[in-house]
């Protein structure tokens, strides 16, 4: 068990990092868009999660900044982070799945993100030998 | 080592039947209570009460699935719920595009992770493919 994994393991806590930290700017992006500008986000009558885009602005403003303090914790090495930061892409991905119909390429681009998360820390997370 | 490697992927797999349960929840409830969200004329059979069910039950499954994956078991039930979850899907794909779109890739990643890498953890077999860790292994000696 001598092998020497950290190097790698170092590398995608990294990974995961940053891709959470980046996950965060996508939600706080798409959450001030939504806060500013209530113009922009046009969908269907039909959807039964489909509150004011007002509303879905503040739910992605407050995620985005979750998952970047999770993010960074992470990228500082808190063993506790990992736990968190699947549990936030996970949360984050069911998020994205209904607001898909506001955005349906950006929400498919995070789900995406928060795959590449849940799979560095769950599959590569234990190689780090904490 | 091998051993952790395959926990993680049980890890994973439980996280992505997770979304898959939770949304096809959603949209079950959804169905159920708004029938008129959907364009149930572009059904290939059934009605929209039946697949609302259909998504409903299957996506309550999923999660129970995803609580057995996290405690290391569950891993062929894991895989006939993704293979059960990607037919509803593609029999609704007229139905919920997009939502369908990405539940199928997402059923195909809890496949991939239960069948080409939660092996590794040993456990659990599947017909006709064997546990790297067995395949190793020196005969057992008495």
């Amino acid at each position: 068990m001598q092998r020497e994994e950290s190097g790698w393991a170092v590398g995608w806590i990294a990974f995961a990092s940053l891709m959470m930290i980046m996950l965060g700017v996508f939600h706080a992006i798409a959450g001030l868009i939504g806060i500013l500008d209530d113009g922009y986000y046009v969908v269907g009558p039909k959807y039964i999660l489909q509150f004011d885009p007002t509303t879905w602005g503040w739910i992605h403003l407050i995620a985005g900044i979750v998952v970047v303090l999770a993010g960074a914790s992470l990228l500082k090495g808190a063993v506790w982070a990992r736990t968190i930061g699947v549990l936030v892409a996970l949360v984050s991905a069911v998020a994205n799945f209904s607001w898909l119909p506001y955005q349906p390429i950006w929400s498919s681009v995070m789900i995406a993100v928060c795959i590449a998360v849940i799979w560095a820390l769950t599959v590569h997370g234990r190689d780090a030998v904490a | 080592m091998s051993r952790s490697r395959g926990t993680g992927w049980y890890d994973f797999s439980g996280c992505i039947i997770a979304i898959i349960g939770i949304s096809l929840s959603i949209d079950g409830f959804h169905a159920l209570y708004r029938k008129e969200a959907f364009s149930s004329e572009s059904l290939i059979f059934g009605s929209m009460q039946f697949w609302a069910w259909v998504w409903l039950i299957v996506g309550i499954i999923a999660i129970a699935t995803a609580s057995a994956l996290f405690g290391g078991g569950g891993r062929i039930l894991g895989i006939v719920i993704a293979f059960l979850s990607a037919i509803s899907t593609l029999l609704t794909f007229d139905v919920a595009g997009q939502h369908s779109l990405l539940r199928l890739l997402l059923a195909v990643l809890v496949i991939y992770g239960l069948t080409t890498h939660a092996g590794e953890a040993g456990g659990e077999m599947l017909s006709g493919s064997m546990a790297p860790d067995e395949r190793m292994a020196p005969p057992p000696i008495r």
